[in-house]
Parts: structure tokens; sequence; C-alpha cells
């Protein structure tokens, strides 16, 4: 008979030990708040207030979890809980980044809810399952270097999203939205998956970690390996290509956008408008990121390597052309919400212009600390648009732009607001947006120094020549707010939703001003050790617990290692 | 005279259970033997041809038949070929969960969707010309392209060794991929909670 | 290629193809007394004579009736969707026929002239318990198709039934097979088989039914459940929808749904004897017979278990009255499904502390369908459907003319 505690003592069968599992609490901690919330109902009741308070406990808990993660892996990334398949599940300062920013808007969208429709909504547990489990998904998209566990956090990220859309049942373009986002979003998932099966079937494993190797010999001799395989590693990147270029609704893949923001409840717009394409973006990066490193270990750099050039060429245009339909579509808007969408759409294809310059190789570091810097300002802008415009929707019913007639007059606390927000947005000093575009603006220019390709420089006069755009359409805002005058009563919004649009103006404005320097020396320290800047150190992450003396798991080891 | 459909059920059940055990003998026998399975032995390769045929076909008639309990009766070849496939791989753990999962479950679920959602049972879906040629056009491409490069490809060899057996499978669920297989109970949970909300009535 | 049919001939293979040409036959036969056998039954139960004119003892009917079954004029229901309708029956015999494939029959048998023993099964498959799950999974097409393809109601009515019906009963078979699985650490049917060929105390087998009677129980009503067998049979029920899905069908099509039916029985009765009732294990034998007459012999105590299951089926049949379908419904997912659920956590527990296959199994079985049976008395839980058991009975709208 199977003796499994025996088995498991003797080391044959290998188990989480407690320190590996600790790496991972703040994950841990978000299962358990999903827990709490499906449990926490039938005792406390179905209440907002007492969902709110196990949401803010999960929260708080989730905080302290990796607070404690982070002072542990201050040397460099960790991976662990799969003895032999490699790095499943990674922790490193990037990720623990990425938990604190996806909480840190979590807490905002909390507040939005609270101050929007925490009072009439029957449904609070679910709404609070569905966004935690979107969001679990989303930090694991970030954290894992194994192709498997990266399709499953898509899913895990896009599935409750389908729900939350459509969450408000009485609302039928929520529902027509929904549906749109279900079927976009199924197909490219059957895409990407595809990609992930041929890039199996070209490397036979699914962890990164391997493939770098692999993908080193082919840099090594490029004009030796068969036109197939490139034709096929070709195909298979451009299918997980369009996976993730959902997520981030880059150009081809961007249609679903408009008419989700539109039709979704206004706290799920803010959520999905930064925290889907972050996630999205930044496993871009990842992704992007192993090529180039292999591509420099090799020694074959980004100038030798004609096969990395089409590929950032690819990740160029796409980019360039998001930013370009993002900008222009926004002009016809009447609805605020399609206004930030495609607004949303424009600022993925200025993110993505990132991905087009990680692969050149010599300025990852400077990448990260961009990304690190765009995403946090982009979130506070995104907030404070996104949540100036319930509060609107909130008193007036509708988005549309005539709504915001006069509101400088009618709510000067909260125009102001929003409109630093829009500024920011659109990138004026000397505010939060500005800073962000500066760091963008520094970056390609940095590229483009180093590599002396025409098309770099001409990326970045194309992100400046798209603010120039961008300006017209938020200045439409802001004049119907300010310079178009009618005789409309003042309106009576909630002091909680002002002192959060204006928290994150606040925010903006001291982040461009006196915490320049701060924020400079504070984003370092999220950005070095990042996980698969090159192929040596993709060899070199810690392993949490030496598993070697395990028969069973030696045995399997052997079995991959000699392939 | 309706002999005919009586000989025709026994013939095709024969065949698929000869698929089985002539599958099972053989890697029995060359387990015995430590021999490689021969990739191209007679009997997998008329089994493979009929059961393309038989995949594509019903996949072709998806595409083309206007009824949609058509499509779903095309559904149910198409995956019962890839499990018969799977079974031919000797994949006989993966073939068996494309059955449970795919035609056991979730095409019972569209059957049964169409049938409570459907207004008549006939109805058919017309599809335009025009948009019949364009997406012919575009398939065909896309197959051009794939094929091409499919055909060509250097595929890797290094995957496990087939048959895997079902204790490893076990043990491989539970220890290298426990944060793949853990999350997918995450994920159906959250997915199940979201359906339920979303299929529940709202009291008024 | 001839070279390698010589070749395989004497192995498991050629066995195989055998036993093949053996069973198929051997099984439709038994079909067709069946219903020999099923009329006689009813006919006991309700105190009549039942088919006694063809041949002796009316041994004879069930051929008469399949050479009526051919000859008779074989028409279609006006708007008919053609292929299908032709197709359901078919799907329905031919899928009931796949599970035969990996039932243990009889053993192993070991000819003289061999190293090796040969399986006395098509096809030994390493996952040979999930086929027939899979298998089981498939039957519901050829119901829900014939339903479809007739273009009538009542037709269409028995194949959404089905369908529900069939969906929901999965899950309990699956969770209660789960437990036998887990409790082995097997998921090949003979191994299941060989397992229980030990004795206790020197002359009690060690059947599964011992250790686990509830799980047996719970796998017992969802196999009636997805055979469409009485009480669950309303797939097809008289009173309300004429003939259910096999309204617009006659003739050998209408006869393939039926043999599909008793096929679909006697595969889940070997299923069932293998899972619990030690499949061809001869009770007073310890060890397995691998000579010419013990592997016949085990092949008559397996058929002998069957027919005893299949007789069970037809008691069953002709005494209980229907479910109505709510009933069914609320039995599957408030009743069977915790409690299997239950069930496998228990396994679980015990294998965690290494006693499966002891007299825990039965401690924990008995101790979970004690807690159900406290849990339902005290919480009032509607489990059977019982009218006083229903929630708020005012909401429920009244039909026509009459009142709740």
């Amino acid at each position: 008979m199977i003796n499994i505690l025996g088995q498991v003592a003797e080391g044959q069968i290998w188990q989480p030990t407690l320190t590996e599992l600790s790496y991972f609490a703040p994950e841990l901690v978000l299962v358990a708040t999903l827990l709490l919330l499906l449990i926490g109902p039938l005792i406390a009741g179905r209440g907002s207030g007492a969902t709110l308070v196990m949401v803010v406990v999960g929260m708080v808990a989730a905080v302290v979890a990796n607070l404690l993660v982070m002072n542990q892996v201050v040397t460099g990334p960790v991976s662990g809980l799969a003895p032999a398949a490699g790095h499943m599940l990674l922790v490193d300062n990037f990720s623990i980044f990425f938990k604190f920013f996806l909480l840190l808007f979590l807490l905002g969208v909390t507040v939005l809810w609270m101050v929007g429709s925490a009072a009439t909504e029957r449904n609070a547990p679910e709404f609070y399952i569905l966004l935690l489990g979107s969001m679990l998904g989303m930090s694991l998209m970030v954290s894992t270097m194994n192709l498997l566990l990266m399709v499953m956090a898509i899913e895990l990220a896009s599935l409750p999203s389908y729900a939350l859309v459509a969450f408000d049942k009485r609302n039928r373009p929520g529902a027509e939205a929904a549906i749109k986002y279900v079927i976009f979003g199924g197909t490219c998932a059957a895409i990407m998956m595809y990609g992930v099966s041929l890039l199996f079937g070209v490397f036979g494993t699914l962890d990164f970690t391997r493939i770098a190797p692999q993908l080193v010999e082919i840099f090594e001799n490029l004009a030796q390996v068969p036109a197939s395989k490139l034709a096929l590693l070709g195909l298979a990147l451009l299918a997980m290509g369009a996976g993730i270029a959902f997520k981030i609704s880059a150009v081809p893949f961007h249609f679903w956008c408009p008419d989700v923001f539109q039709g979704a409840k206004i706290e799920v717009t803010t959520w999905l408008s930064v925290a889907s394409k972050a996630a999205g973006l930044c496993l871009l990066l990842r992704l992007l990121q192993v090529l180039a490193g292999s591509a420099h270990a090799s020694g074959h750099g980004f100038s030798a390597a004609f096969y990395l050039q089409v590929v950032t060429g690819v990740v160029a245009v796409v980019a360039a052309v998001t930013c370009l339909l993002g900008n222009l579509a926004a002009y016809r808007q009447q609805s605020v919400k399609r206004l930030l969408a495609y607004s949303s759409i424009a600022h993925a294809g200025y993110m993505l212009m990132l991905g087009a310059i990680v692969l050149t190789g010599d300025v990852t570091q400077l990448v990260w600390q961009t990304v690190v810097i765009y995403l946090v300002m982009y979130l506070l802008m995104n907030l404070g648009a996104f949540g100036a415009t319930a509060l609107v929707i909130g008193q007036t019913g509708s988005d549309q732009l005539e709504n915001f007639t006069g509101l400088g007059r009618r709510a000067p606390a909260l125009a102001a607001g929003l409109a630093i927000c829009l500024f920011s947005l659109v990138g004026i000093p000397p505010l939060g947006g500005f800073i962000a575009k500066w760091w963008l603006l520094w970056a390609l220019g940095q590229a483009a120094m180093q590599q002396m390709h025409w098309w770099l420089w001409a990326l970045l006069l194309w992100a400046s020549f798209n603010t120039l755009l961008s300006l017209f359409y938020y200045l439409r805002v802001i004049r119907q707010m300010y310079l178009v005058n009618d005789d409309r009563p003042g309106l009576k919004v909630p002091a909680g939703g002002v002192v959060l649009i204006n928290v994150c103006a606040l925010l903006l404005l001291l982040s461009g001003t006196l915490l320049v320097n701060p924020i400079r020396q504070k984003v370092g320290r999220y950005t070095d050790h990042i996980f698969g800047q090159s192929p040596a150190s993709i060899v070199q992450v810690n392993q949490p617990q030496n598993i070697s003396g395990n028969q069973l798991d030696g045995r399997s080891r052997e079995r991959i290692d000699t392939q | 005279m309706n002999f005919k459909y009586y000989i025709w059920v026994i013939l095709l059940v024969s065949s698929a259970v000869l698929l089985c055990g002539g599958q099972t003998a053989l890697a029995q026998e060359s387990a015995a033997a430590a021999a490689i399975v021969p990739a191209s032995g007679p009997l997998e390769v008329i089994f493979f041809w009929v059961l393309a045929i038989m995949i594509i076909g019903s996949a072709l008639w998806i595409a083309l038949t206007g009824s949609v309990v058509r499509m779903a009766v095309g559904l149910f070849f198409s995956f019962g070929g890839v499990a018969l496939l799977f079974f031919l791989l000797q994949a006989y753990f993966l073939g068996v969960v494309q059955l449970i999962v795919y035609v056991g479950g979730i095409l019972v679920l569209v059957v049964f969707g169409i049938m409570l959602t459907s207004s008549s049972p006939h109805v058919r879906y017309q599809v335009p010309r025009m948009e019949l040629a364009t997406t012919g056009l575009v398939s065909l491409l896309l197959f051009m392209v794939l094929g091409h490069v499919l055909y060509h490809a250097p595929w890797s060899t290094t995957g496990p060794q087939l048959p895997v057996s079902m204790n490893e499978l076990g043990r491989g669920l539970l220890t290298d991929y426990l944060v793949p297989f853990e999350l997918a109970g995450v994920v159906l949970l959250v997915v199940m909670v979201g359906a339920a909300y979303l299929a529940r009535q709202e009291k008024r | 290629m001839v070279d390698w049919l010589v070749i395989q001939f004497h192995t498991q293979l050629g066995f195989s193809i055998v036993l093949l040409l053996v069973v198929i036959p051997a099984v439709l036969t038994g079909v067709g007394y069946s219903t020999y056998f099923e009329r006689k039954v009813s006919a006991w139960l309700q105190d009549r004579h039942g088919p006694n004119r063809a041949g002796p003892l009316g041994l004879l009917q069930p051929v008469a009736d399949g050479v009526k079954f051919l000859l008779k004029e074989d028409f279609m229901p006006a708007g008919a969707d053609r292929p299908l309708y032709i197709l359901a029956p078919m799907l329905s015999m031919g899928i009931a026929m796949l599970g035969l494939a990996v039932i243990p029959w009889g053993g192993s048998y070991q000819p003289a002239g061999l190293a090796e023993p040969l399986q006395v099964q098509v096809a030994g498959l390493d996952i040979g318990l999930l086929y027939l799950l899979a298998v089981g999974a498939l039957g519901v097409y050829g119901v829900v198709l014939a339903g479809w393809s007739s273009n009538n109601k009542y037709a269409f009515y028995g194949g959404l039934r089905a369908a529900a019906q069939m969906v929901s009963y999965e899950i309990p078979l699956g969770l209660s097979i789960l437990v036998i699985v887990l409790a082995s650490g097997q998921l090949r049917l003979e191994n299941i088989v060989e397992q229980q060929t030990a004795l206790w105390w020197g002359f009690l087998p060690q059947w599964n039914i011992f250790l686990h009677p509830v799980s047996f129980i719970i796998m017992f009503t969802c196999v009636l459940a997805e055979t469409n067998r009485a009480p669950f049979d309303l797939a097809e029920c008289e009173q309300e929808l004429v003939g259910g899905f096999h309204t617009e069908y006659n003739a050998m099509k209408w006869a393939m749904f039926f043999l599909g039916e008793y096929t679909h029985m006697i595969v889940g009765s070997a299923f069932m004897v293998c899972l619990f009732f030690g499949g061809w294990h001869v009770p007073g034998l310890a060890a397995e017979q691998t000579t010419l007459w013990g592997v016949l012999l085990q092949l008559a105590v397996m058929g002998a278990k069957i027919s005893i299951f299949i007789f069970v089926f037809m008691w069953i049949r002709w005494t209980l009255p229907r479910f109505r379908f709510d009933q069914l419904m609320r039995l599957c997912w408030k009743g069977l499904l915790p409690v299997s659920l239950a069930l496998a956590l228990v396994v679980v527990v015990e294998l965690f502390f290494n006693v499966p296959r002891s007299y825990w199994s039965l401690i924990g079985e008995v101790g979970v369908v004690a807690v159900a049976l406290v849990a339902v008395s005290l919480f009032r839980i509607p489990v059977t459907g019982r009218q006083w058991y229903l929630p708020d009975l005012d909401n429920r709208t009244p039909l026509r003319g009459g009142s709740v």
C-alpha cells in the first residue's frame, strides 16, 4: 500500500517547504482573501460594509506580506515551487513593485467604488472575488518564466474581467460589451496558446530558462540555422504577440477597448484601463528581454542579428500605429469614457515603444526604470480622470461631454483635479505625466544614440508628435469645463471622490516638481536584479531550497537535462 | 431493408476497439522487448489517415453547414477524432481527457444551449457568398503559410518519451506542475463565482 | 504486412482480435435475451405469464423480434433532419459498445507454449477506468440527436431532459469512482480486480463493496440514471412524452436504441462488478486461475455477477415509481454530489494516515451517511423534493385551473 507520509518524510515525494512558500506569501494572501470573501458573507452578511472590511484586511495583509518578501529578496530573484521544472514562480524586485502597484490601484478603485456604487450594490462579495481574481492573475503574469503558467495567468486575469464587464445586469450595453470582450479575448487566447504550443514544439520545454540557452545557440549560428526554424519561431512569436497585444489593446487588437470601456461600470473600466494593460506590457517586456539577453550573450548583438531587428520593427510599427490611431480616434468622441479609452490606447502605444527598444539590449535598465515611472504616473492620471468621470456620471447620469459644461464653476475642486490629470495625460510640465514622458523620450534617445538607427530617432519624433496631437482632444474637455458657459446648477459631488481625485492631482504635481529626485532614487530599488537581463542571470537565480538530494526529482531532472 | 446501419456500427466499433487493443498490445510488446514502437507500422498509417480525414472532414462540415446542431455534430466527430489521434500516439490520458472534457462536457452543454435557445429547429444560417469567398481566401492563405512552415520545421525531439505512465503524470502534476495545477483550481473557482453570479436571477 | 500480422497473431493483439470477435456477438445475443428476460421479470412481478409462444418458454421470442425489426417498413417523419435522424441510433448503439473494450472478462490465460500470459481483455489500457467514464459520457449524444432530429416536441423534450440528466449525474458518478481509484491507487481495471482477490480471515473476499458500500450505492444510482433506466427514465417516460426521444423511430433504428440501452446496462454492470464485486473473482478461490478451465470458470462467474445486476435493474424498474424532474435534479445536486464529495474527502484523509482499504473506510463511509442524515433531519434540507421540504411555497405559480 502507498504510504504517503512515509514517502514525504523520506524525501521521495517533493513537497514545498515553509521557506519556499513564504516567498509567495502575497499570492497566497490573495487566494486566502478570495476564500474569505466566499465564506465570510455566510457569517457577516452580504452587505457592502462587511465586504469592504474583508477586502481591506486582505489588502493590508498582502501589503505586509509583500514588504516581508521584499526584505528577503534584496539580493536577487528567487524562484521556486517547482522542483525540476525551472522557474515556475518567480520573485524579483520588479514583480514586488508590480504587486505594490496593483494593490495601490486596488485601493484607488475601492475608494472609487465606495464613493460611487457601494451604497446600492447588492453583490459586493462577487464583485470583489472577481476583481481579486483578475488581480491575482495579473500579478502572476508578471512573476513567471513558464509559458504554461503564463497562459493560465492570462486566463485568470481575463476570465473574471469578462464577468466584471457584464456585472451590472440591468445594463444592456454592458452585456453587449462583455460578449464582444469574451469573443475577442477567447480568440486571442486561442491564438496565443497556439503560439505557445509551437514554441514547445521548437524547444521541447515550456520554461524560459531552458529556452534561453537554445536561443543563444540559435543566435550564435544564425547563418546556419535553417530558415524554416526561424520562420516557425517567428510564427510562434507572432501568435503569442497577438494574445499580449489583446491585453494591451495594441492596434490590430484594440477593437474591444472602446466598447468595453464604455459599456462597463466605471470602476471596472478604471481597473481594466490600467491594471490589465500594465500586466500585459510587463509580460511582453519580460519575454522580449529574454530574447534580447540571449542575442547579447551569443556575442552577436542587436545590430548583427537581422532577426531581432525584424521583431523590433514589428513592435515599433505596432507601437507607432497604436499611438496614432488612439490619438486620432479620440477626437471624434462625445462620450468621455470612450475618449479616455482611446487615450489609453494611445498610452499603450507609448509604452509599447519601450518594448521596441528593449530588444536593442543596451538600455534595459533604463527601460525598466521608465516602465516603473510611467506605470505609476499612468495609474495616478487615469485614476484621477476616470474618477472624475465617475463622479460626473454619478451626478448627471451620463458621460457625454456636454455634461462637463461649466464644471469649473459647478464643481471647482473636481474640475481642477480633472484638469491637472488631463494635462498630465498630455505630458505638460511640471506634472507627473511630463516626467513619465521625459523618461520615455530619454530612453528612446539613449537607444537611438547607442544604436544609431534612423528609425529609433523617427520613433522618438513620432512620440513627440503624438504628444502634440493628443493635446487637442484633452483640451476639448478642459475647454468644455472652463470656457463654455451656461447656467446649469452646481453639482454636489461626494467629498470622498473629490479627495481621491485631488490626491491624485497633488501627487502628480509633486512628482513633477519636488519629488523628481526622490523618485529617481527610489526607482532604482525596484529595477536592479531584474530577472532575465541576460541568459547568465537567468541561470543564476537562487533556488530557495536545495533539492538535489531528492531521488525522484533527480531522476526527472536528469531526464530533462540529457535532452 | 436496413441491415446496413447495423453493419456500419459494428464495423466502426470494431475498428475503434481494435485501435485501442492493437496499440496497447504493441506498447506492451515493445516494453517487453525494450524496443521503440515503429512510428509507421501499417496499422498506424491506416488509422492515421482515416482519423485525419475524419477530423478535417467534420471540421469542414462545421464550417460549411447551415444548421447549428449539425455543426455541433461535426464538432463531436472532430473532437472524437482528435481523441483517437491521441490514442494512436499512445497519449491515452490526453485522449480520455479530450473525450471527457470536450466531447462529454463542453459539447453537451453547447448542444443543450443550442436547443434551449433556438426558436425553431430548422433555422439555417446563410453565409453571404462574398463573406464565404473572403474567409475562404484568408483561410487558404493561412493554411498555406502554416502548412509550409510547419511541414518544413525542424521539430524538437526532446519531449518526454511516450507513453507516460499515470504514476509519472500524477507526480508531475503535484511536484513540477503544482503551481499551474493549483492555479487551475483558483481559475475555476473564480470563474464559477462569475458564472453563478451572471446566471442567478436577480430578486426584485 | 502479412509477415507482421502473422507475428502478431500469436500474441496479445491476435488474441484481442479473436476475443473481440467473440465478445461483440456474445454481448449482442445477451442483449437480445435481456429483452426477453425483462419481459419475463416484469410478468413475474405483475403476476402474468410473459412471452411464451415462440419456442419453448418463449425462448425464441428475441429471434422473432429481430426478424420483425429487420423486415418492418422503415419510414422517416416529414421535416426530420435526415442525416442526424439516421446517425442518432447508430451513435447510441456504437458508443455503448465501445465500453466493452476495457472490461477484464476473465483474468489472464496462460497457454502452454507462451512465455507471457494473455489478458482476457480486448485492450488493457493504462487508464481503463477513465476510458469507461469517458465513453459513458458520450452516451447522451444518441438520445439528444434523436430528440432534435425527429422534429417532434415530445422527442425534443426527451432529448433535453436526457442531456441535463446525464451531465448532472456524471459528476457524482465520477466522484464515487474516484473513491475507489484513490483507495486502490489504480486506474487499470484488471489491477483493481486483482486487488480484490485477497481474502480476509481466510474466507471473506476483499471486495470493495465491504469497504465502500455508500460509494457503491451512489454509483449504482448514477449508473441507473446514465443508462436512462427507471426510476430515472424521464427521457422516454410514456405518460408525459409518449415515447420521449424515440417517439418517431421504428423498425431497426428503434431497435438500435434498445440494443444501445441494454449494452450500456451490461457495460455499466460489468463496470460495477469490477469495481465493487471483485470482477471475475470466484468467491472461495484465493488466487487467479490461468488454466483454460479456470479462465472459463471466471468468465462464467463474471457473467453471473453481471446477470444479477441486470436482474436488479429490472426489479427496480418494475417496482419503483418514476422521479419528477425537479426531484431528479435535486437528488443529484443536493444529495448525491455533497455526499460523494465528502466520501472522496474521507478517503483522502484515510490515505494521508495510510489506512485505505481497512475498516476505517467502512467507518468513514457510515459516518458520512450518519452526518448527512442528521443534517437532513435537523435542518430540513430539501434533498428528496418532498412537498413539505420545498422552500417558499407561495412563490410557485399554480397550474391553470388548479391551486398550490
